[in-house]
Parts: structure tokens; C-alpha cells; sequence
């Protein structure tokens, strides 16, 4: 593994979500939503309260749909139009160009993301937040979106088709998402032992997302994630090299 | 083929490996984590982690969760895990000293019942009849018990307190005493005066029920050694050698609760019978000020607080006809913002009835802190003593009701001082020892049993609160008499602002230290500010629409009446477009003071609107405009490179 070629690779993903109104559309979609969710469904304004809770409350369930819909075309695309074969003719291995793929779209959420900061500017405006909570609600937005993408990223490798990719991706990110919730674990803690079940729920979006969101940095939060984003790149790579023989 | 089974059983070991490093994880890294909020809400505090190094004696926890029915109950579950993980951090940081057991009461069990016997409450689910355990029983090696019936998430903020104090008490089941000096007569009286003597107050009763008490006499040079919070009562001409020693107490580290009062309800001075005037004047303050100016408070003499927002009604006798005037010295405060919410003692306290209260201000250059723990509300105003008492007119408090600002009413007093008696243990005053003086002067002073104390070893903490009338019965409590029986019908929360102030002082430092830290509320500070300054506003115009009002309304009655009075049948044209016109000028003042009251609310739904427009439409939009100018840029400089 290389980091230049991931970097050239990067670079060059990066600017071509720029090229096209993918990028535009993409961000104020995000952003437009974000901003109904945080003051209609959340009540942002009416709650009175210096904090962005009812701002965070709502990425898991953005991103649910949004990120799929930028993960789908990461490799669906480029298998369909044949550039994959270019792609891998250039000098990069597969793992290279897998990771710098996934870079360049985590970028792209990460400056999705960034371009919220009115509502920050706006609760300082408003009162006095606690800005670390504040930041560390951002720390986990970021990292839960590149668990999403991950899984994106690892749908889109296993189908030439968009729509489906983007369908299989929201459904096992739904899975993850409500892995804590009696809709998921009833299905299992009938038969399964207690271990399984609290592994499950222990895997939940939602429960490290709030977790980091309370203002905790936790050791244990980032490792789930990471180890998350390492799995579901891993099983991209896997899945590249096993099409790239068909 | 053989590539197949290389990937698959490649998919397989990431699929072990990630369930390994979140399993190991999770038991591995318990304690690596950064807590980035700004009071430290999640990490234990340096006073619980001392009283876990203080254990001496091995202290059993048993945290009794139903963990099946925890997963089925999203709102509570990681409730559960951050209590589980805040008890598993003291018994990491205490070691063997304490025993964590986790137990899951399945229901119908021995567990159960056992989680009953405690006096934890079960709490019913609602789909299924089974009945949810979250609670804590501690147990010493003498078998004394603590529980936490139940971690309510409501109380999170309080959770290292309830649990260190849970653990703190199994360690000292002792009771602690209470010294209270008086000069009220709390304990009933004896003035030959009063008919068969008065019962002892009420708040007396709630106090002996926590904590010893010992009746300290206003005369003594020493406090005992027992006492462990000194609780003053309306100090009154106290000689130096006992101020002498309530400072050398309080030097020493001993905790101290002071009532004082510019003007003192309850404080009757006796009766002389041949000068009944006297007793009617005397003045009913109490001060501590040699005291006070050591810890760098005053109490703002001869003035009393009064706010007409929470003034009481009361009933006074007017000549022969008895009348019910609004009387702002007597104050119900019964909402937050009188309370300091990050306090432990005032956090959580409902409403607190005071009468006549005085103000508490910092004094001087004394290194010491006052921290409000009660205030006005900020209309309030100073009221001179002189207009209280039995000659004054308790109407005119209201009429000439001035709003000045807000007051301090208690506070806690913590910080390095100095005594108030540089010169070392003041001399006794006695007659009778007038004639061995000389020789007790030769005597050095460290010939008295105790050692003077010239500055406090250790930051002090006093609580001071400029009421004594909050402490008598009739301000906070009906008492009835049931079959001899006094039972107490408390309606104002005086009696647990008070046991929290005791039982708060004479807990340990270390246990101080784990006050409240926790998440209060953050309020949009920009839209109080509006709305207050918007209220004020309208509070104005509708005085001054409400007059004009009341004009109009004279008017037409007085037209009213003339007509009567001319004895005619009919209005004159002239008078009946008089009465049209003031009716309509009604019509118009009642609608324009609906639009006053309209446009409070108006700015701040401006404001929202702002908000909304701005992060919902404005950002989008520019960055729309920006990518569509971006687009059309490059392609222009595609087209001047191809032609």
C-alpha cells in the first residue's frame, strides 16, 4: 500500500464529485433536510435549550438514504461503464484503490458536514452551548457517515446496478441502525444465547452515535467504528478481486 | 474455485476478527476516554475517588437490573450501561474494599424478593407483567443498608452524588450532631407571658429526625467538640468570647449554618409592664458582623427585601374592618430561577416561603467566594425596617413599590479567611475576675486549652441566609394534633432546604466536592432577554392604555348618569355621538392593546424566522448559486481553449 498512489487516486475522485452537480445537489439536499428535521421535526427553536441534540438526533436517519445514494455509483458505475478495467490497469492495487475511493467520498461527507456551521453559529448566537459536546456530536456524525459509506462502498462493489446497490446498502444500514432496538433483537433473543444478543445490541449505530454525542470520546466508540470501516473495506476488496476473475 | 474459497474464508476471519476486537474492546478499554464536557459530567470527581481511598471497612454494592427487560426499553438502556459503568469505576479505583455484585431478578425469584426486602421499587413494564429492577443496595460489614430505590435518568446529573453519598454514609453510619445556638425560642418557651408555654418549633422535630441535636447556650466561650455543623440562629448581642468561639470553630474547618435577620418575625421582645412601647419598638435584628466582615459578607443593615411577584396576601386589621393587602415582604418563591440549580441544596427544591428576608452582599477584600443560593427575582426592592412592625401600614408596601434590581437572600460562603480576632482569644469581661486579671495576663494565651487559629487551614464553607422567619412554623407547615400526636403538614419547602444545608455541611469535604456538576439547562439566553425586555414594554403600554381605558369608561358613565339627572327621556344628538364615539374609542384601546400584547411575541418569532431562513434556505441557496457559477465558468474556458 502506497500512500501516493492513494493520495493521486484521492485527488482525483475528490474534484470529480466537483465536476458534476452531484456534489451541489448532493450537499444542499443534506443541508435543506438537516435544517426542516432540526427546527420542524426536532423543535429546535421552541426547546429553548443551547444545545444541537435535536440537530444530531437526526444523521443516523439522513444519512440512511443520503449515503447510499453517493455510495451506490463507487464501484456499480465504473463496473458498468467497463472504466473499472482502466482503473485497475493503472498502477494501483485494488486495496489502494479502495481506500482512496472511500477517502474521497468521506471528504466529501466531511465537507457536506462542515457546511452546517450556520447552525452552530446559530446556538452560540442564541445562547451558550457547550462547544466541546458540540464538536464531539460532529467527531461521531463524521465517523458513523464513514461507517455508512463503508457499507456503501462494499454493496456497490457486489452489483453493476445502482438501484439495487443503493436498496441492499439502506436496508443493511437500516439493520445496523436499529440493531439495539426489540425490533431487531426480539427476533433474535428467543433462541439465541444472551451473549449474541447483547453483541448485537452492543453494535448499534445509535448507541455509539449517542455515546460520542454526549460529549465522551470513548476508546471502545472509535474502535467499533474503525473496525467497522476496516470490515466493510476489507469485504470491497474481497469482492473486487473475486469479480475482477469472472 | 479455489479463489472462492480463499475469499470466503478470507470474509469469514474479517467476520471473527471484528466480533473479537469489539468484544475485547469493550472489556479491555473501559476507562480510556475523553470526556469532553465542560463540567467533567462523566467522569468520576476527585471527592468520590477520596472517599473510596478512606474505605476502611469492605462495603458491599448490589445493583439489582432486570437486563432483559432493560434491552426491550430504549429510553433506559444506556441509562443502565452509564450506571453499570459508573460502578464498576468505583470498584476499579477501590479495589477489595468494595464489592460490586450484578443482579438480575428474574421474576418469581429469590433475587426478587430479596430486591424487595431491600426497599428498591420494582417498577411494572408495559407489555408484559414483569416487573423492572434498577436500583442499588449497599451493605457495611455491620450490616447497616443504604438503598437507591431507583436510578431514575431523571436524577442523572445527580448519580455520582447519590451513589459516593450512598457508599459515604455505609461508611459512617453514625449520626451526626448538630450544635444549634439560638436566640429564638426553637425549643418552645417558657415566658411566664404566654399561656401554657409554646410548643417547640416544627422544624426542630425534622431536624432531630436526621441528625443529634445539642442546644448550645448564646453564652458558651467553646463549642464542643461533637458538634459537627454549628447551626446559629438568630445571633443576637453575642459577647466576644463566643463570637470568638463560633470563629475559632470555623477556622478550624467546622461547618456552620447562619440565619440572621435585618428584621426577625418571631424575635418578641418581653414584655415590661410598665413600658409596654418599649418592647413594641425594640429592634428585632440580629447581625454577626464582627463575623461577617472576616468572611467578607454584609448583611445590608435595617432593610428588608421585598418583590410584589411573589408577595403573599395577607389579612390585616384596618381600624375595625379587616382587609386583605398584598404584602411583598412576605415571599413565596416558587420558581427556578429564585433557586441556584447548580447548588445540591437549593437544586431540586420546590418553594421556599420567607418573611422579611434581608440582603446578602460581598464585603471588602476577603478572598472568599458567596455563592447565591437564593435570590429575588429582579423587580425586587430594599424596604427600611421602620415601615415594618406595629405601626406601620402594610398596604403602603405595595402602593409605593419600587422595583431596584435582584438580591441575594442565602448564599455559601466558601474560601481562605483570616479570624476576626487578630489579637488572639478576646478577654472575659467578668466582674468577678476583674481581680485576678493581672494575673491572667501574665498568662500567655496559649495557656487556654486550644490553640488560637489565625487563618483557616482549609477553605471554609458556611452558609449564611438572611431569614430566620423561613424556620417558623407558620410560614412553611400546618401542624395538626391527632390524638396527641403533632403531625406536620409542611407546605413550603423551608424544612428540606434545611436538612439538605445540614446534611450537605456535615458531610465530608470530599463529598461536598461531588456536587451537582451536572448537565443543567442551557436556555437561549438572547430570547429571554427579548421576551423580558418585550414584557416590560407591554407591562408599560398596557398601564397606559388601561388608564386611558378607565378614562373613557368614567366618561360615558358620567353621560350616563347626566342623562339622568336632566330627568330627560331622551340623549340630546350631541350626547349620543359623545357616548358613540367614546364607545368606539373603547373599542379601538381594547384592540390596541391586543396588538400590544401581540407583538411580544412577534420578535421573537422574527428571530426564529431568521434562524429558519438561514440555515434551511440561505446556505443551500448559495451554494447552489455557486456551483451553477462554477459549472458556467469552466465550460467558458473549455469553449476559449477549443476555439
Amino acid at each position: 500500500m502506497r500512500g501516493q498512489q492513494i493520495m493521486v487516486l484521492f485527488w482525483r475522485e475528490l474534484t470529480s464529485y466537483f465536476a458534476t452537480p452531484i456534489a451541489y445537489v448532493f450537499i444542499i439536499i443534506f443541508l435543506f433536510l438537516s435544517g426542516i428535521f432540526t427546527f420542524y421535526l426536532g423543535n429546535f427553536f421552541a426547546r429553548g435549550q443551547a444545545d444541537l441534540i435535536p440537530f444530531f438526533t437526526f444523521h443516523p436517519w439522513l444519512y440512511l438514504f443520503l449515503i447510499p445514494a453517493l455510495a451506490m455509483r463507487l464501484w456499480a458505475e465504473e463496473r458498468k461503464t467497463g472504466t473499472i478495467e482502466l482503473l485497475l490497469t493503472l498502477p494501483v492495487t485494488i486495496t489502494e484503490a479502495v481506500l482512496g475511493k472511500f477517502l474521497a467520498a468521506w471528504a466529501f461527507t466531511a465537507i457536506a458536514l462542515a457546511m452546517t456551521f450556520p447552525i452552530w453559529v446559530s446556538v452560540n448566537y442564541l445562547g451558550n452551548p457547550d462547544n466541546s459536546v458540540i464538536l464531539a456530536g460532529y467527531i461521531g456524525s463524521l465517523l458513523m457517515a464513514g461507517a455508512f459509506l463503508a457499507i456503501g462502498s462494499c454493496m456497490s462493489a457486489l452489483t453493476k446496478n445502482q438501484v439495487i446497490a443503493f436498496v441492499i446498502t439502506v436496508v443493511v444500514c437500516l439493520a445496523f441502525i436499529l440493531s439495539g432496538f426489540p425490533l431487531v433483537l426480539d427476533f433474535f433473543s428467543g433462541w439465541a444465547p444472551q451473549l449474541i444478543v447483547k453483541t448485537i445490541s452492543s453494535f448499534s449505530f445509535l448507541t455509539h452515535f449517542n455515546a460520542i454525542g454526549k460529549g465522551v470520546i470513548d476508546l471502545r466508540d472509535i474502535i467499533y467504528f474503525f473496525s467497522l470501516i476496516a470490515f466493510w473495506l476489507f469485504a470491497t476488496a474481497i469482492l473486487i478481486e473475486m469479480k475482477k476473475a469472472d | 474455485m479455489n479463489q472462492k474459497i480463499l475469499t470466503t474464508t478470507g470474509l469469514l476471519i474479517a467476520i471473527a476478527l471484528l466480533l473479537a476486537v469489539n468484544i475485547t474492546s469493550d472489556s479491555l478499554f473501559r476507562a480510556a476516554r475523553l470526556d469532553l464536557t465542560a463540567n467533567q459530567l462523566y467522569t468520576l470527581s476527585e471527592g468520590s475517588k477520596n472517599i473510596l481511598a478512606k474505605l476502611e471497612e469492605p462495603i458491599t454494592l448490589r445493583l439489582y437490573l432486570s437486563e432483559k427487560l432493560a434491552t426491550t426499553l430504549p429510553g433506559i438502556n444506556s441509562y443502565t450501561v452509564q450506571v453499570k459503568e459508573l460502578l464498576e469505576e468505583y470498584q476499579r479505583i477501590a479495589g477489595d474494599k468494595l464489592k460490586l455484585l450484578i443482579m438480575d431478578p428474574e421474576p418469581f425469584s429469590e433475587e426478587e424478593d430479596r430486591a424487595e426486602g431491600y426497599g428498591l421499587q420494582g417498577v411494572p413494564t408495559d407489555n408484559t407483567n414483569d416487573t423492572f429492577y434498577f436500583g442499588l443496595a449497599g451493605t457495611n460489614s455491620t450490616d447497616d443498608q443504604e438503598v437507591i430505590p431507583f436510578f431514575s435518568p431523571n436524577r442523572a446529573e445527580f448519580l455520582e452524588y447519590d451513589v459516593t453519598k450512598l457508599i459515604y454514609q455505609l461508611t459512617k453510619p453514625k449520626k451526626k450532631v448538630v450544635g444549634i445556638m439560638s436566640s429564638l425560642p426553637l425549643q418552645g418557651d417558657a415566658t411566664p407571658f404566654t399561656q401554657g408555654g409554646n410548643e417547640p418549633w416544627m422544624i426542630l422535630d425534622h431536624i432531630r429526625q436526621l441528625f443529634e441535636v445539642r442546644h448550645l447556650e448564646t453564652s458558651l466561650t467553646e463549642i464542643p467538640k461533637e458538634v459537627d455543623v454549628l447551626m446559629l440562629v438568630h445571633p443576637k448581642n453575642l459577647s466576644d468570647s463566643t463570637l470568638y468561639a463560633i470563629d475559632q470553630f470555623v477556622l478550624k474547618g467546622g461547618r456552620a449554618i447562619v440565619f440572621v435577620d435585618p428584621y426577625s418575625e418571631a424575635d418578641q421582645p418581653p414584655m415590661d409592664k410598665n413600658n409596654p412601647m418599649a418592647a413594641l419598638q425594640a429592634p428585632r435584628n440580629s447581625d454577626l458582623t464582627k463575623l461577617f466582615d472576616a468572611w467578607g459578607i454584609e448583611l445590608v443593615p435595617n432593610k428588608v427585601v421585598g418583590d410584589l411577584k411573589t408577595a403573599q396576601k395577607v389579612q390585616v386589621r384596618k381600624g375595625a374592618s379587616a382587609m386583605v393587602v398584598t404584602y411583598p415582604v412576605w415571599m413565596d418563591l416558587s420558581e427556578d430561577q429564585y433557586f441556584n440549580k447548580e447548588d445540591i441544596i437549593t437544586a431540586k427544591l420546590g418553594n421556599i416561603i420567607m418573611a422579611t428576608p434581608g440582603a446578602l452582599v460581598k464585603k471588602g477584600e476577603v478572598p472568599t467566594e458567596m455563592v447565591p443560593l437564593i435570590e429575588s427575582g429582579n423587580q425586587a426592592m430594599q424596604i427600611e425596617t421602620t415601615k415594618l412592625g406595629f405601626f406601620a401600614e402594610p398596604d403602603s408596601l405595595a402602593r409605593d413599590f419600587k422595583p431596584e434590581g435582584k438580591f441575594t437572600l442565602a448564599a455559601r460562603i466558601t474560601g481562605k479567611v483570616k479570624t476576626a480576632f487578630p489579637e488572639g482569644k478576646p478577654k472575659e469581661k467578668d466582674k468577678e475576675t476583674d481581680k485576678d486579671n493581672k494575673e491572667t495576663e501574665n498568662q500567655p494565651p496559649a495557656a487556654t486549652n486550644q490553640p488560637h487559629l489565625t487563618e483557616a487551614a482549609e477553605p471554609i464553607n458556611v452558609i449564611v441566609v438572611a431569614d430566620t422567619d423561613l424556620l417558623e412554623d407558620k410560614f412553611w407547615v400546618r401542624v395538626q394534633n391527632f390524638v396527641g400526636q403533632r403531625i406536620a403538614l409542611p407546605y413550603a419547602n423551608n424544612a428540606t432546604l434545611v436538612s439538605n444545608a445540614l446534611d450537605n455541611l456535615s458531610g465530608s469535604n470530599d463529598l461536598i466536592s461531588v456536587r451537582n456538576r451536572g448537565s443543567f439547562a442551557r436556555p437561549f439566553t438572547r430570547v429571554e432577554a427579548i421576551q423580558q425586555e418585550a414584557e416590560q414594554r407591554f407591562r408599560e403600554k398596557e398601564k397606559e392604555l388601561l388608564a386611558k381605558l378607565q378614562e373613557t369608561d368614567q366618561k360615558i358613565r358620567e353621560l350616563q348618569t347626566k342623562k339622568q339627572d336632566d330627568n330627560k327621556l331622551m340623549l340630546s344628538i350631541e350626547q349620543q355621538q359623545e357616548v358613540e364615539r367614546f364607545r368606539d374609542e373603547k373599542i379601538k384601546t381594547r384592540k390596541e392593546l391586543r396588538n400590544v400584547q401581540h407583538e411580544l411575541h412577534k420578535n421573537i418569532s422574527s428571530l426564529e424566522t431568521k434562524m429558519k431562513f438561514i440555515n434551511i434556505g440561505l446556505i443551500p441557496l448559495l451554494i447552489g448559486i455557486g456551483g451553477i457559477t462554477i459549472s458556467f465558468l469552466s465550460r467558458r474556458r473549455k469553449l476559449s481553449v477549443n476555439s
